[in-house]
C-alpha cells in the first residue's frame, strides 16, 4: 500500500476494495486484526473500521502511537533476534553517538543536543521512582515544619512585646519599655495557665507545669532599662530572680553580673552604715528629726577614705553620702556636693541624683540649673514626668504661671503616650494617669491666674488621686481661699465660717491631726491675711511642709 | 575533599536527604533523566542525585536555584523558633530549650545543604557564561552565590560558618 492510501485509511475513509491488490488487502487485514486485538473491539469489516476511524479521533491518535511503538519494536526485535543485524546497525553510528546506557541506540539529540541517552533510556530514567528515604525525609520535614510553625506562634506572641519594649528603650521611653517587657512575662504566664488548663482536661497533670517563659534575656532587659533610667534599685527583685536562673556567669549577661555585684555592694554599704548607726538613719528619714553634721561627720570621712580603696563600690559610696546628707540638718551644700559628684562622674544613679539635685537647686533658688537638668533629662528620657513638675515649679517661681501651664499640657501628652500593656488574663487595658503632683502645680497655676473653678477642679483631682503634705496644704489653702472669698481675713471669724462649712480645710486638718502634723505656717499666714498666694507659691517655700 | 563532603552530609543528614528529595522532584518536573537516585554516596555527590547534564541554560539555572530555595525555606522555618527562643528570649524552660536546640540543628542541616553539587554548579556556570548581556546581569547574583556556595559546601565551609552562626545564637 502506498503512503497516501495508508493515510486515508487512518483517517477512516473506506478504500475501494477492487482497487486493492491481494497483497495490499492482506496487509490491511493484518492491521485490522492488530487493532481488533489492541482495542478489544469487534471491528470486523471495512464499515466497522470506518466507523471507528471517523467517530473517534482519540483512538486514531492511540493507533498512531501503537503503530509507532510497533515500529520501535520492529527496530528492536531484529537487534535481539539477529546479532548480525544489530552489528550492522551499530556500525551505522559512531561510539559517541550511541546511548551510554544501552550502547545500542542512537542518542536522542533532537530534544537535548548534549543528551547521552537514547529516547527509550531517557524515558525510563525520567520515570525513576522517588527515593524512599527522600520521601520519608520530606514527610518528616512537613511534620517538623508544622511543629515549628506552632512553636513559632507561641514564641512570636511572647517576642512581640519584647521587640516593642526594645523600640521604646531606644527612644528613651523607659517606663513604656519596662511595661512592654512585663507584658511579655504576663503573656508567658497566660500561655502556661491555658496550657495547664487544657492538660488538666485531657491528661492527668497534678501540678501546674511551666511550658513557656519570657526568657532570661527579657529579665535582663528589664534590669538594663531600670539601670538606664537611673533606678537600678527598682530592679532589685528582677536581679534576685535573675540570679536564680544561674546565668550570671554567661558572657551574654556580663553587665547583669556587674549590676548584681553593684546592688550587693550597695547592701554591704547600707549594712555598714546601719551597723554604725543601728538603723537610726532609716528611721530618721521619715521623721522631722535630723542629725547634726558633727554626729555624722566621722562616717562621711570614713566613706571618703573608702573611696580611695581600689576595690570600693563607688556607686554605693556616693549614693550613701547623698543619702546620709539628706538626713543632716542644714547640709544642702554637702548633698549638692555629693550629688554633683555622681552627676559629673556619669555614675549609674544619675537619674535618681538628678531628681534630688533639682529639689536642692530649687530650694537654693538656682532656677537656671534646674531648667538645664530638666531639659537634658527630658531630651534623653521624654517619659520622665518628674522633670515636668520641676520645670513647672521653675516657671511658677519665675512668675510665669501661663508658661507653667503649657508645660503641664506637654506632660499630659507625654503621659498619654506612655505604653501600658493590656492584661492578657482580663483583656483590659489600663493607662497611666497624670501624677497628682503635677495636678497640684496645675492648681497653683490656675490660682495664680485667678481661675478659681479650674484651680479647685485641679486640686480636687490631685487630692483624690493621692495625698502628700504639699498637696494637702495646697488643697486646704485653695479651699479656704475660695470658700471665704469676700470675707474679712480675720482668723477667728474665718475659722467660724470654716466650722460651719464642709470646705475641705477641716478634712485636711483632721487628717494631719492623726499624723501629728500641723498645717503649714504659710497657709495659716494667708488665712490670717498676712500673705498672698504669690508670696506663698512664687516667693515662698518650694514645698509646703 | 570527597570524604569531607560525605562526612558533612552525614552530620547534616536531614538537610542532605531533603536536598536530594527536592533535586529528584525538580528533575521530574523539568524532565531531566536521573542517572542515580542514591542520595548518599561516599564522594562529592553525597546529598545529591546524579542526573543528565541539562543543556538548556535557564532550566539548568532554575533547577539549581529552586531545589536550593526549597531547602532554604525549610531552614528558615526551623530557624525562626530557634532564634527567637535561644537568642532573642533565651528561654529558661529545659523542654522548651531542648526543642529549640532541635530546631536549630534542623535549620543548620538545611543551611549546610543549600548549594548544588560541583557538577551541577560547573554546568550551570558554563551555561551562565554563554548567556547574553541582560540575562547575564539578571542571573549574576544567583549564579555567583550558587557557584561559590557549591565549592564552599564541597570543602565543608558551609558547615563551619553555620556552626559559627549557631554558636552566636546559643551564646551571644
Amino acid at each position: 500500500m502506498d503512503e497516501n492510501k495508508e493515510k486515508e485509511l487512518k483517517k477512516g475513509e473506506v478504500p475501494e476494495n477492487d482497487t486493492l491488490s491481494a497483497e495490499e488487502k492482506k496487509e490491511v487485514d493484518e492491521i485490522l486484526e492488530n487493532l481488533k486485538k489492541s482495542r478489544n473491539e469487534a471491528v470486523t469489516d471495512w464499515d466497522g473500521l470506518a466507523q471507528v476511524g471517523a467517530g473517534n479521533d482519540e483512538i486514531i491518535e492511540e493507533d498512531d502511537e501503537i503503530i509507532e511503538e510497533d515500529e520501535d519494536e520492529k527496530e528492536e526485535k531484529p537487534e535481539k533476534k539477529s546479532g548480525k543485524k544489530s552489528k550492522k546497525k551499530e556500525e551505522e553510528y559512531d561510539d559517541d553517538e550511541l546511548c551510554v546506557a544501552c550502547g545500542k541506540r542512537k542518542r536522542y539529540t533532537e530534544v537535548d543536543e548534549d543528551s547521552l541517552y537514547c529516547k527509550v533510556c531517557r524515558e525510563k530514567m525520567k520515570k525513576t521512582p522517588m527515593n524512599f528515604w527522600g520521601v520519608l525525609s520530606f514527610i518528616m520535614a512537613i511534620c517538623a515544619g508544622i511543629f515549628a510553625v506552632v512553636c513559632s506562634t507561641y514564641a512570636i506572641s511572647i517576642a512581640v512585646p519584647v521587640i516593642r519594649g526594645d523600640n521604646f528603650a531606644k527612644s528613651g521611653k523607659y517606663y513604656s519599655a519596662v511595661s512592654s517587657y512585663q507584658e511579655a512575662i504576663l503573656i508567658a504566664e497566660k500561655l502556661n495557665a491555658d496550657m495547664n488548663q487544657q492538660s488538666s482536661q485531657t491528661a492527668t497533670l497534678e501540678q501546674p507545669q511551666t511550658f513557656f517563659d519570657a526568657g532570661k534575656a527579657t529579665y535582663a532587659k528589664i534590669i538594663r532599662t531600670f539601670h538606664d533610667m537611673g533606678s537600678l534599685l527598682s530592679a532589685q527583685d528582677y536581679v534576685t530572680q535573675f540570679e536564680e536562673f544561674k546565668a550570671l556567669e554567661s558572657f551574654r549577661y556580663a553587665d547583669i553580673k556587674e549590676y548584681s555585684d553593684l546592688l550587693s555592694g550597695f547592701a554591704d554599704t547600707v549594712s555598714f552604715i546601719n551597723t554604725r548607726y543601728q538603723g537610726v538613719l532609716s528611721t530618721l528619714q521619715y521623721s522631722s528629726d535630723t542629725m547634726k553634721i558633727e554626729d555624722i561627720k566621722p562616717t562621711l570621712d570614713e566613706l571618703e577614705a573608702l573611696k580611695k580603696s581600689p576595690n570600693h563600690n563607688k556607686y554605693a559610696v556616693a549614693y550613701m553620702q547623698s543619702y546620709m546628707c539628706s538626713v543632716i540638718d542644714g547640709t544642702e551644700k554637702y548633698q549638692i556636693k555629693y550629688l554633683e559628684e555622681i552627676r559629673q562622674g556619669g555614675l549609674e544613679y544619675e537619674g535618681m541624683c538628678l531628681s534630688q539635685l533639682c529639689m536642692l537647686y530649687l530650694e537654693e533658688g538656682n532656677l537656671a540649673e534646674v531648667e538645664k537638668i530638666c531639659n537634658d533629662a527630658l531630651k534623653a528620657a521624654p517619659e520622665s514626668i518628674d522633670y515636668y513638675e520641676y520645670l513647672m515649679k521653675v516657671k511658677i517661681r519665675q512668675g510665669r504661671p501661663q508658661d507653667a501651664l503649657e508645660i503641664y499640657y506637654q506632660a499630659e501628652k507625654a503621659v498619654a503616650l506612655v505604653y501600658y500593656p493590656v492584661d492578657p488574663t482580663t483583656g483590659l487595658g489600663e493607662s497611666y494617669s497624670i501624677p497628682y503632683t503635677l495636678l497640684t502645680e496645675k492648681a497653683v497655676c490656675h490660682a495664680l491666674l485667678g481661675q478659681e473653678a479650674e484651680a479647685l477642679a485641679a486640686i480636687d483631682q490631685s487630692y483624690a488621686q493621692g495625698i502628700n503634705i504639699h498637696n494637702a496644704n495646697v488643697y486646704a489653702l485653695l479651699h479656704y481661699v475660695y470658700h471665704v472669698k469676700g470675707t474679712e481675713p480675720v482668723y477667728e471669724e474665718n475659722i467660724k465660717i470654716l466650722d460651719s462649712v464642709d470646705n475641705g480645710y477641716d478634712t485636711v486638718v483632721s487628717v494631719f491631726e492623726t499624723s501629728s502634723v500641723e498645717i503649714n505656717k504659710d497657709v495659716q499666714a494667708v488665712i490670717n491675711g498676712e500673705k498672698t498666694l504669690e508670696d506663698v507659691f512664687v516667693r515662698g517655700e518650694v514645698y509646703l511642709k | 575533599m570527597r570524604y569531607i563532603n560525605a562526612i558533612v552530609k552525614i552530620l547534616t543528614f536531614p538537610g542532605g536527604f531533603l536536598r536530594g528529595f527536592w533535586e529528584q522532584l525538580f528533575c521530574k518536573i523539568y524532565g531531566i533523566p536521573i542517572e542515580n537516585k542514591k542520595y548518599f554516596q561516599f564522594n562529592e555527590m553525597a546529598g545529591h542525585i546524579e542526573h543528565e547534564p541539562v543543556s538548556d541554560s535557564a532550566k539548568n539555572y532554575f533547577f539549581c536555584l529552586f531545589s536550593g530555595m526549597m531547602v532554604f525555606l525549610a531552614g528558615v522555618l526551623f530557624a525562626i523558633p530557634a532564634v527567637i527562643n535561644l537568642m532573642f528570649l533565651d528561654v529558661i524552660n529545659e523542654t522548651w530549650r531542648f526543642f529549640s536546640i532541635g530546631f536549630l540543628y534542623l535549620a543548620l542541616s538545611m543551611f549546610t545543604n543549600l548549594f548544588p553539587s560541583i557538577e551541577d554548579a560547573l554546568t550551570m556556570w558554563e551555561k551562565y557564561k554563554s548567556m547574553d548581556g541582560v540575562m547575564k546581569v539578571i542571573f549574576a547574583p544567583g549564579a555567583l552565590v550558587m557557584y561559590a556556595g557549591a565549592y564552599a559546601e564541597n570543602v565543608g565551609a558551609t558547615l563551619i560558618t553555620n556552626l559559627a552562626l549557631a554558636a552566636v545564637v546559643l551564646f551571644v
